[in-house]
């Protein structure tokens, strides 16, 4: 989901690249050569493996290949430290190394299976003729086309009642690698052996089974351009009509697929090896060094032995390509700079593109690299690529797995308002509304908990009590009395509560999460569920009752998880606004001990969500998130001082575009620190 | 870049590997790797109240050694003589709930999850009300893929297939009953393009990646996580060369020369061994963590064959009767082939652990030989024989034989499952497997 985008704080600096609340970011950072104090700063992995996304869009962008049918299957992975990218446990096991593996397998065969891709490729090996589209050819068994030594067609197959074979011609256009495949199955004998059959190759057995039930046997084959037959042999003949066995083969049909047609090229291997350098090093994302290009020279070459499809450079490639897909070069982002260094400017471009769009270095960043004017032209990347669509979604990507709005998926509320639609909505409310507020409201966290709109379609507004008529997602002004941003939006209400209720305690866990970042101790083993509902009391009497004070839960509950989520009992399960509970009147009212900000109370919702927007807390909080997102890794006592910095731009009212901008100017972001 | 992938595992195993052998030191110190049930059906040959004698379990409880079993060829634990160091024989052992129209169903499933037979689904459609434990320890080790190998041979579309292996109540998980086709998806070539120009391919890639591999460790200035990271993307491919390399090319033909014909009664042990030797190689190279492999379907009806005489099927040996049900014609000499069926199964068993042993790998698992009844002839539940060998990396004290008197077979599982590490959240033993009406706890008499 893109929303059409109106860069308010970009447009207001015209277009200068100068922005309101950070212009001095770059000179304001100090740096580790300045600053030996700097010398502490948090550690970042050298090794850091690509996300999925990261490795399918290099992937798309080295091989023009869309390869998400393969990462949507690779092993799973999980949240470490709130975020998906933790550079500091993605690793490669043997699940994912197979996953790996095989992907590279199939891609490297696409490359040479596709004239189009082919020549993206490989344009350094212009070919002559040739065509997009594989061989296929399919022959019937019972038909005239197929000729058996015995036996005969039999409905839609072909019988060999006795020993011999069935053959067919196929005229191969050109010299390839095919599959030869067959459907064959067998009658028993009174020994309980399948029937005996080769799969042959102008006479040459490939391979040899025993079958009964159909099924599909196949082989690969590199077969030259010409007339081949390929023939089916049944050899263990068995007839025992008296005990009324007949061993029987019985062949559906014949067929040989692939050979691709690259057509011819111009060029001698010599001439395409400048591809493997230029190749190599587009997917390590860097220069190699002399001995790298001889080395993947040498694959190259080896592919003529290795495919020995004829066609020894698209061998060479075949066999690169599916080698470089497995490197650990093209796996992992590998920052190889030396300690109390900025990053080599190879390495900081793809930390920078990949952190901030999961994407490689794009043209305009290569060709800056290639002349040497990265480091001079970083902020304009940077700049470039936060507001670039990838940058988009990477930024939502950031807040989806802050707010957990995957989980909407799971919301399931017996209510006539409700069905499995809603939570479909209630994720692309809360996706155009972060949307909205970064890119065209250019906003500011305090604004992420205080914003008096939403972008809802009619079906949503409706919930809001808002009059809407359109099912477009339009933005829609709120009552300011009773929301105030993110967190009284419908999703959010709603993925946190119970059954048919609202869930002060699991909103009250996520406040002090998610939102304020204060580690909760875990919750006791075993944990007796909320009593039922008592139609005398409201929900927040009954939870009070059960955990509050002078209970066992008192502890955790009654100072700070219950009153943050008491906070929002003005909204039920489904988000919508409240004044009474089970007949009787909400009451939202708490206090809240903040460490850096004392003692603060509300009556309403929307007070206790204008005090966190107030906060240092929050602020900091969500700086931390920031930054972690973006270094990839979580954060470390080392990191104080660049948290600060983020924290004190977000209290100054910085935008979020901005934190992100001043975050990859971090020294922090830029620099190997001490090791 | 053009070694043989033969050769490679000569040259690898004295250069590439190198800088991880230190890995393999501290062996010792770590959980059970390996969790397998070998499983025959109908029983063992221990007597009964029919007259018929104990002719399997060792006379007396106590130390087990190799010289104590083989003084009992008339034992069929005897064939287990040279492993006995190794073995924990634990008698006394029952299910802990009755069947539900079909003693051969139920026993299957309660064998390896302890629970419930289903109430709905009765006679050979009933199911299990629980996980069975290869699926619980498999999942507790994602990084090996977090499923168990779930192999079978025996026929299909008889009255009971596999029989052993549940995610969950009533979700039994089906079987792989060709070899040929285990080996191939444990490769990754499940799209009929197997050939050793594959692995030819794969071999000169692994030694580019494996190279580069090395020279990143060389970084001085990598954390400990980044090297850990970098050593286990070394040891998962070192892991998979292992799987692609172990077999020789003989053993791939005769799997590939039987495939699609593993159903047949005159494979079944032949295949029973192609499956042990893959269900080694998985364990030798951290592809899996537990394995299953049922031999002969619920009831198992094999007509084995014994120094060249096809026996009666097994099943109705089991019944002594020519007969599926409770009345038939007595077979003469029943008891006798039911006793040479059991010493088969001993003895391809010891087929396995043969192989475990040439991976050096036979005491850092467990590997159970177990059954879904104690006796055949009235489908007992008791004295329900779970023989296993292996310490689990030292949890388990082993050379033993233990009488535990009717003690419920959860126990026993709740004690494998501790020798994997896997504790409570509060880092206590895990003492609830199975249906939660049973007596939980551990047999601390088998922990070292």
């Amino acid at each position: 989901m893109m929303y059409p985008i109106v860069f308010t704080w970009f447009l207001s600096s015209g277009c200068s690249g100068e922005k309101p609340s950070n212009d001095n970011t770059t000179d304001t950072s100090p740096s580790v050569e300045d600053d030996p104090s700097l010398q502490n700063m948090g550690i970042n992995p050298r090794i850091h493996r690509l996300t999925h996304l990261q490795w399918n869009n290099s992937v798309a962008s080295l091989l023009n290949i869309d390869a998400s049918s393969f990462s949507d299957n690779f092993q799973q992975s999980t949240l470490s430290a709130g975020f998906e990218n933790n550079g500091e446990v993605l690793a490669v096991d043997t699940i994912l190394f197979q996953d790996y593996q095989r992907a590279a397998e199939r891609l490297g065969a696409q490359v040479v299976s596709d004239l189009n891709t082919y020549a993206y490729v490989v344009p350094e090996d212009p070919r002559e003729g040739g065509s997009t589209t594989a061989y296929t050819e399919r022959i019937e068994g019972e038909s005239e086309d197929a000729i058996g030594t015995t036996g005969a067609a039999s409905g839609n197959r072909y019988n060999l009642w006795s020993n011999g074979t069935l053959s067919v011609e196929f005229d191969i256009p050109h010299a390839g690698l095919y599959t030869l495949r067959t459907l064959v199955s067998g009658t028993p004998c009174d020994d309980d052996l399948g029937a005996a059959m080769e799969l042959r190759l102008d006479g040459e057995a490939l391979v040899a089974t025993e079958v009964l039930d159909p099924i599909e046997v196949s082989v690969e084959s590199n077969i030259s351009t010409g007339t081949h037959i390929v023939s089916i042999a049944f050899s263990n003949d068995c007839y025992e009509p008296d005990l009324g066995f007949d061993r029987n083969l019985l062949i559906d049909w014949i067929e040989v697929e692939g050979g691709v047609d690259l057509g011819t090229s111009t060029q001698s291997l010599t001439d395409v090896t400048p591809w493997v350098e230029r190749f190599v090093s587009e997917a390590f994302r860097r220069p190699l060094t002399s001995d790298e290009v001889a080395l993947w020279n040498e694959v190259f070459v080896d592919g003529a032995t290795l495919l020995a499809s004829g066609d020894d450079i698209a061998d060479g490639v075949r066999l690169v390509v599916t080698a470089v897909l497995q490197s650990p070069d093209f796996l992992y982002r590998i920052e190889r700079t030396e300690p109390n260094t900025i990053l080599d400017p190879f390495e900081l471009a793809s930390k920078l593109s990949f952190q901030v769009c999961n994407t490689p270095p794009d043209s305009d960043m290569v060709s800056d690299l290639d002349n040497g004017n990265f480091i001079d032209n970083y902020t304009e990347h940077a700049e470039r690529l936060l507001l670039s669509e990838c940058g988009q979604e990477n930024l939502l990507q950031l807040h989806k797995e802050l707010f957990h709005w995957d989980g909407y998926a799971n919301i399931d509320q017996p209510d006539d308002a409700w069905d499995t639609e809603l939570n479909t909505l209630f994720k692309e409310e809360i996706e155009q509304f972060i949307a909205w507020h970064i890119y065209t409201e250019n906003g500011t966290v305090k604004e992420l908990y205080t914003a008096d709109y939403t972008i809802a379609n009619d079906r949503l507004a409706a919930l809001y009590g808002v009059e809407s008529t359109t099912s477009e997602f339009t933005r829609i002004d709120l009552d300011p009395t009773e929301r105030s941003g993110i967190l009284t939006l419908l999703g959010p209400l709603a993925y946190k509560s119970d059954v048919g209720q609202s869930s002060p305690i699991h909103r009250g866990v996520f406040i002090n999460d998610i939102v304020l970042c204060k580690s909760l101790p875990a919750p006791p083993d075993v944990v007796p569920g909320l009593p039922v509902q008592d139609p005398t009391l409201t929900n927040r009497e009954r939870v009070e009752a059960h955990t509050g004070e002078g209970t066992c839960g008192e502890g955790c509950h009654s100072a700070l998880i219950n009153p943050p989520g008491f906070a929002f009992e003005q909204y039920d399960e489904l988000g919508r606004f409240r004044t009474e509970d089970n007949g009787l009147p909400v009451d939202a009212g708490d206090d809240y001990y903040f460490i850096l900000d004392g003692l603060q109370s509300w009556q309403t919702g929307v007070e206790f969500t204008q005090i966190l927007a107030e906060s240092q807390e929050a602020h900091q909080c969500y700086a931390e998130h920031v930054l972690s997102y973006f270094l990839g890794r979580p954060i470390q006592d080392d990191d104080e001082h660049f948290v600060e910095t983020l924290y004190q731009a977000s209290k100054d009212n910085t935008s979020i575009l901005d934190l992100v901008l001043l975050t990859v100017e971090l020294d922090s972001f830029r620099y190997r620190g001490a090791e | 870049m053009k070694l043989s992938r033969r050769r490679f595992l000569q040259a690898g195993s004295a250069t590439l590997l190198l800088p991880f052998l230190e890995s393999d030191t501290r062996a010792n110190e770590e959980p059970a790797s390996f969790m397998f049930f070998f499983r025959q059906g109908n029983g063992v040959t221990q007597g009964d109240s029919n007259g018929e004698v104990n002719r399997f379990w060792p006379n007396e409880t106590g130390l087990l050694t190799p010289s104590i079993l083989a003084a009992q060829p008339d034992k069929v634990l005897s064939e287990l003589a040279p492993w006995a160091d190794h073995l924990i024989v634990p008698k006394g052992l029952s299910y802990g709930h009755s069947h539900n129209g079909c003693g051969h169903s139920g026993g299957g499933n309660q064998c390896l999850t302890a629970a419930r037979v289903s109430e709905d689904l009765s006679s050979n459609e009933s199911l299990a009300m629980g996980e069975s434990i290869d699926g619980y320890i498999a999942r507790h080790f994602p990084q090996r893929g977090g499923e168990p190998l779930t192999l079978y041979t025996g026929p299909r579309n008889g009255y009971l297939e596999e029989v052993l292996s549940y995610r969950g109540p009533k979700q039994l998980r089906p079987a792989e009953d060709d070899p040929w086709t285990a080996y191939q998806r444990m490769l990754g070539v499940t799209d009929g393009s197997y050939s050793e120009l594959v692995f030819e391919r794969r071999q000169s890639i692994n030694d580019i990646i494996l190279e580069q591999i090395n020279d990143l460790q060389r970084n001085p200035y990598l954390s400990t996580a980044d090297k850990q990271k970098l050593e286990l993307h070394f040891d998962s491919i070192r892991e998979f060369e292992l799987l692609a390399a172990s077999l020789s090319a003989d053993e791939e033909q005769a799997m590939a020369t039987l495939s699609g014909l593993g159903t047949l009664n005159d494979n079944r042990i032949t295949i029973a061994r192609m499956h042990l030797d893959l269900v080694a190689l998985a364990f030798s190279a951290n592809y899996a963590t537990a394995a299953t492999l049922q031999i002969g379907d619920g009831n198992d009806g094999t007509q084995y064959t014994i120094d060249g005489t096809k026996l009666p099927s097994f099943h109705w040996i089991s019944h002594r009767i020519s007969a599926d049900g409770s009345e038939g014609e007595a077979i003469v000499g029943a008891e006798d082939m039911h006793h040479s069926v059991d010493r088969l199964f001993a003895q391809t068993f010891g087929h396995f652990l043969n192989k475990l042993e040439a991976y050096g790998i036979l005491d850092k698992g467990i590997s159970v030989w177990c059954n879904d009844l104690g006796n055949g002839v009235s489908h007992s539940y008791n004295n329900v024989p779970f023989i296993s060998v292996g310490s689990g990396n030292g949890f388990l004290r082993t050379g033993q034989f233990v009488d535990f008197e009717g003690l419920t077979h959860n126990k026993l599982f709740n004690t494998y499952i501790n020798a994997f590490g896997i504790r409570t959240d509060d880092g206590e033993y895990i003492s609830d497997f199975g249906d939660s009406e049973l007596e939980g706890g551990v047999l601390e008499t088998l922990i070292s």
